[in-house]
């Protein structure tokens, strides 16, 4: 079986340094574009941190030499030759996405309250009803705050926090040249706001701003 | 420590919904995934703001 990282143009190089279970890294090439992979007797991949480090060190390495789409984790082909008709099958969008995503680099951010208040259950329905509005109000105020980032970033995806304690995450798209200032925007913006808390991560692989998915 | 907790959340939710899904095969356990998710996000929302904003740069 063979485990796929990343998409490169077609005049790539191996990236240095191994793969999942340290296994060496290998190219397939195809007219247009040319997919980073490595080979296993078996692999089952688990997403745990080791794994899903090593699959973005892959990207990273290969980003330095030019765009790369990152592969979802846990895409696995039978082989080489099934892996390169796939990437001759939709080499053209493939390149298209390369070309789009050149330069750039994923930036993400989540904010939260500091100071979410617990409210006493009293009447269920009223309860929830309660939390909703209070939730909406608070993904307009995070919003709103978090607007003059877009100003710093190619695009912007805005996703509901999934986690408790958490209002917005997202994500954008910002040219490798622009992190600095993208950083010192969230600073800002956090130094202004000291009722909400912010994290930001990156510079990653461009994982959110891919626009191919090709159904299994 | 918790600002490499929250890059490995954010890691993890670019790298299970994100990327090109190529007509490959996604072979993941989705137990795995439960545990991984579970495990960081109860430590995600204990980011106190001295941590925030920590970017990683390359």
């Amino acid at each position: 079986v063979i485990y796929l990282y990343a998409i490169t143009e077609g005049g790539a190089v191996v990236p240095p340094g191994n793969g999942l279970q340290d296994a060496e890294l290998r190219l397939a090439r195809s007219a247009e574009v040319t997919g980073i992979y490595s080979e296993h007797e078996e692999l089952e991949p688990r997403p745990r941190p080791d794994a899903l480090w090593r699959h973005e060190h892959v990207i990273e390495e290969a980003m330095k030499s030019g765009p790369a789409l990152p592969a979802r984790f846990g895409t696995t082909f039978e082989d080489e030759s099934a892996l390169r008709a796939e990437l001759e099958r939709h080499g053209e969008a493939l390149r298209a996405q390369l070309e789009r995503l050149r330069g750039c680099v994923e930036l993400a951010v989540r904010v939260g309250l500091t100071d979410a208040e617990a409210s006493p259950v009293r009447d269920g329905r009223a309860y929830v009803e309660t939390r909703l509005t209070r939730r909406r109000t608070q993904q307009e105020i995070v919003g709103e705050t978090l607007a003059p980032l877009g100003e710093f970033a190619v695009h912007a995806r805005t996703e509901e926090a999934r986690s408790q304690g958490e209002v917005v995450c997202a994500s954008y798209l910002v040219p490798s040249d622009g992190v600095q200032r993208f950083a010192e925007q969230v600073r800002a913006i956090a130094d202004r706001h000291p009722e909400l808390w912010l994290s930001c991560t990156g510079p990653w692989p461009p994982y959110s701003f891919v626009e191919l998915e090709v159904a299994a | 420590m918790a600002g490499e907790d929250v890059a490995l959340v954010d890691l993890l939710d670019r790298l299970l919904a994100g990327g090109v899904v190529l007509a490959g095969d996604i072979t993941l356990a989705v137990a795995d995934i439960d545990l991984v998710y579970v495990g960081l996000r109860a430590l995600i929302s204990s980011v106190s703001s001295a941590e925030r904003a920590g970017v990683r740069l390359p």
